[in-house]
């Protein structure tokens, strides 16, 4: 099994502490942060863009990469500039809406919901 | 493996004291309905009829199912849910051709899915020519989100399986005949004519993104063979609640365009051999197991090309590029079905990822097209939920009832399969 790292802006998401919690409503700067770690070497684990609901519908994304640096990949730098060019071009063209706070839990919930499935996968506990 | 499919011809749906199909009409018995529906999970039920032209809105759509029956033959409708997990695909099965089941329910607070069946929403949902039967539901209080989506899909597939038992012992109005031999005899038929399979992409990422065969989660599979008519029997099903206008509904899934098309020119412009169905799941490491997997079982069908279909945006652009590039790198020649998320001008890039061995790929449409829905006279399922429209934004829902938004809120505008009206013709 894979040593991990999950980058999230979810509250939902119980991190420990090789984890990093971005603070933001937003799916882009954890995005960038994950962008920044891809660059010096961390491989994605997770595809950068997870579920159906768009990347300007969800503010909330956790994505997981390899907890050490392993040599840059170039799978993994295309997938997550491919997410950040998708990403800032919808969210230029249709910014969030004011969701209220149940709709936001749901939105974190599903987030949750998608990690919890890669974690089982990678035959982790779930988040 | 043979299945005659018989198509029962539906004209209208009337509610009645007893549920049977005479003539071209076919009478529902609400209460009884109901009553079969039941599940301790849904605090109520109530079932509706929308009929084509009718100034009416269903949201929020969460699946839409094909009343069918097992008239002969091994199983029963939609295996691993209604029936026991014995294998579908051969004998006789009828329709109820016209008419479709359709849920409605609200799992999450943000919403999608409209199905209108008249006006400009109307064209882009092949929905609104239907005769729905539309079951509303509500949880009992406190009832988790995916034990919501599980009811409520298994409510649906009871739904479609009460009214389709109706058929029975109609008389079909039109029959079709599905012969899948066994790969040996499928290699050797029709010499000369280029052997195709079909690689059959399932979303399987999670909570309200999961597809079943039979009963078990299509992300918990490797890849596998299945008989194209083990398909139109109902072994493949939708728990994919979110993305509206790409998700694959059980309908879909049971009526696949794409596998009737290749049936269609079967023996004369190509030899279908099979369907291979794959997973979409949120790993890049399941994404490259799957891909492999795939990839390996078309070699060995020992075609000479492939199909592949997407669901989703974004994520399962990766499986997409994955399963082409891995199949091409082999010699197999593929085409792409999907579709595009290219801005309201479409002048944007449409896909999340590509590679140069994309060379032959089908569009659906663009999602982000925008349209203006009229305020229709009725709304079934829950009409406060037009204000929380993922496809939307804030201002979406005008003073007039009208809303303005993409189409991806539209139940099937943009699906994957290609069961849509949306064309593009050279000028």
């Amino acid at each position: 099994m894979p040593r991990i790292r999950i980058i999230s802006n979810n509250p939902l998401v119980a991190l420990s502490a090789d984890d990093i919690f971005v603070p933001a409503e937003s799916i882009l700067p954890v995005l960038n942060q994950v962008r920044d770690l891809v660059h010096i070497g961390h491989h994605l684990l997770t595809h950068p863009l997870a579920g159906s609901l768009k990347p300007n519908e969800n503010p909330y994304r956790s994505v997981v990469v390899t907890k050490e640096a392993l040599g840059v990949d170039c799978q993994s730098v295309r997938l997550v500039e491919g997410a950040i060019a998708v990403a800032s071009r919808m969210l230029t063209e249709r910014p969030y809406r004011a969701w209220s706070g149940t709709v936001l839990a749901d939105l974190q919930l599903v987030d949750k919901a998608l990690l919890a499935s890669a974690l089982d996968s990678f035959g982790k506990a779930k988040a | 493996m043979r299945l005659e499919l018989c198509s029962i011809t539906i004209r209208d749906v009337r509610f009645s004291s007893q549920t049977e199909v005479k003539g071209d009409v076919l009478y529902v018995d609400k209460q009884e309905m109901i009553d079969f529906c039941r599940d301790e999970r849904l605090a109520s039920i109530d079932i509706e009829i929308a009929k084509p032209n009718e100034a009416t809105r269903i949201v929020p759509v969460k699946d839409v199912i094909e009343p069918r029956v097992k008239v002969e033959g091994g199983g029963g409708m939609f295996p691993g849910f209604v029936s026991k997990v014995d294998m579908v695909g051969s004998g006789i099965t009828h329709v109820l051709k016209g008419v479709a089941v359709v849920t409605t329910g609200k799992i999450v607070g943000f919403q999608e899915g409209i199905i209108d069946m008249s006006g400009p929403g109307a064209q882009y949902t092949p929905f609104s020519e239907t005769l729905n039967v539309v079951v509303v539901a509500e949880p009992q209080a406190g009832l988790l989100q995916h034990d919501h989506e599980a009811a409520l899909r298994t409510m649906g597939l009871k739904a479609a399986a009460y009214l389709g038992e109706a058929g029975r012992h109609a008389k079909p109005s039109s029959t079709e005949v599905f012969d899948c031999p066994p790969l040996p005899q499928a290699l050797k038929q029709f010499p000369g004519l280029p052997k195709v399979a079909y690689v059959y992409m399932l979303q399987s990422q999670g909570l309200l993104h999961d597809t079943y065969v039979y009963g078990i989660d299509a992300k918990r599979t490797l890849p596998t063979f299945i008989y194209p008519t083990e398909v139109m029997d109902g072994a493949i099903v939708s728990g994919n609640c979110v993305s509206a206008c790409d998700k694959n509904t059980t309908f879909h899934h049971q009526n696949s365009p794409i596998i009737h098309e290749l049936f269609a020119r079967h023996g004369r412009d190509y030899n279908f051999i099979g369907v291979v169905v794959t997973n979409e799941n949120v790993t890049l490491s399941d994404k490259e197991r799957s891909s492999n997997f795939t990839a390996k079982l078309i070699e060995w069908l020992g075609v000479d090309a492939a199909i592949i279909s997407e669901e989703g945006f974004g994520n399962p652009d990766a499986d997409l590029m994955m399963n082409c590039v891995k199949l091409e790198k082999k010699g197999i020649k593929t085409v792409l079905v999907t579709d595009e998320y290219a801005g309201q001008d479409g002048a944007s890039q449409s896909l999340a990822d590509a590679d140069p061995l994309a060379d032959a790929v089908v569009t659906a449409g663009n999602a982000n097209q925008v349209i203006v829905l009229p305020k229709m006279q009725k709304v079934i399922g829950h009409k406060e939920t037009a204000d929380v429209i993922a496809g939307g934004w804030h201002g979406s829902l005008a003073a007039d009832g009208s809303i303005t938004a993409e189409i991806q809120v539209i139940t099937g505008s943009t699906n994957e399969l290609g069961f849509s009206r949306l064309t593009a013709k050279g000028v």
